[in-house]
């Protein structure tokens, strides 16, 4: 580009200072370019813990996925929520994550929160409030009557 | 006299019933995690939040995924996988029904390790494939385990990878399910 824009200006005769400077100028371009993209794929996910979550009660959560999947979609997927609510169970999952259900007004549902921070304080019943990436809401098994879970993963303790 | 005996039918009834092993074991935090090996790189994602139903009566299973919930180490690559290869706005879920032809063999009153041959519907981006595969069934106290991994070429499922990171990506990706299931009463 910058060789093209020198020669629409006729034939010049560069000194060797000048021709030193536009080789690394054009060197150090492409540097910035290489790093930038370097940067850009090695990029780890986002820190949810840093980031602020968008609040929302589970109960209200629940009820937009159960009653509008569009609105909700559009409001919360891949979204970092900030979901409170009492908690409904504690346990672990196969790689010893801890596993917090917040309750909702449906039984047997929950906002399902795979924590990614420390849980060690959390108990059943304690009210809460986690922050996390919101996946979507699953159908659970409507043949057996268990309705299915709103999900965040990644979840930090926020209050 | 005849009532006392009534009365003892009737607990002795009430005992069979609820000490017979219930029929449905449910998970709602199973895993299923992927792994792709290439010249230029490997790449895996996991996701914990796998709902799964089995019948050990009949055998049957399921498993349901919500495709965003599958996590990368790298941003990029997990927004490629969503936007480009999954359209996970579009095909929300990766859905699977089949059943473990040979659940007879497995003792569920017995801890142990038993081989099982699962077969069923897969379906991915929007295409369902049959598909059989090997898998296990751990019994241990009142839960049970399943396991299972099996190969699937991305171009079944309509997958297309583009020429200029088709060396990044293997055209066969390595499925492992782990599910640790409790009772449904």
């Amino acid at each position: 580009m910058i060789f093209l824009i020198l020669m629409s200006y006729g034939p010049l005769v560069m000194t060797k200072r000048t021709k030193r400077t536009i080789f690394f100028s054009i060197l150090g371009v492409l540097a910035i370019v290489l790093t930038a993209g370097i940067y850009l794929y090695n990029k780890g996910p986002v820190c949810v813990k840093c980031a602020a979550g968008k609040q929302v009660t589970a109960v209200i959560l629940y009820q937009t996925f159960a009653g509008d999947s569009t609105r909700a979609k559009r409001e919360y997927t891949s979204q970092i929520l900030e979901v409170s609510g009492i908690v409904k169970q504690v346990s672990q999952n196969l790689q010893n994550q801890a596993i917090i259900l917040i309750q909702t007004n449906e039984p047997g549902a929950a906002v399902n929160c795979t924590m990614e921070g420390p849980a060690d304080k959390i108990r059943k019943g304690d009210t809460v409030a986690l922050k996390g990436i919101c996946t979507g809401m699953d159908t659970g098994a409507v043949e057996l009557g268990i309705p299915g879970d709103v999900y965040l993963t990644r979840c930090y303790l926020a209050k | 006299m005849p009532c006392k005996r009534t009365l003892f039918s009737l607990l002795l009834s009430l005992s069979f019933v609820t000490a017979a092993p219930a029929q449905n074991y449910i998970t709602k935090n199973g895993t299923i995690s992927f792994y792709s090996r290439s010249t230029l790189e490997d790449i895996d994602a996991v996701n914990n939040q796998v709902v799964s139903v089995l019948n050990i009566q009949k055998g049957d299973i399921a498993f349901s995924v919500l495709v965003k919930g599958f996590l990368f180490k790298k941003a990029l690559m997990q927004e490629h996988f969503n936007e480009d290869y999954m359209e996970s706005d579009k095909y929300q879920k990766a859905i699977f029904k089949g059943n473990i032809a040979d659940m007879g063999k497995v003792n569920f009153t017995k801890s142990g390790i038993y081989p099982v041959m699962v077969s069923g519907d897969l379906t991915l981006h929007g295409v369902t494939r049959k598909i059989s595969t090997g898998g296990t069934i751990q019994v241990r106290d009142s839960k049970i385990a399943a396991t299972s991994e099996f190969n699937i070429r991305l171009a079944d499922y309509n997958i297309s990878i583009p020429k200029m990171v088709e060396k990044n990506i293997s055209p066969t990706i390595r499925l492992t399910v782990d599910c640790m299931y409790e009772p449904k009463n």
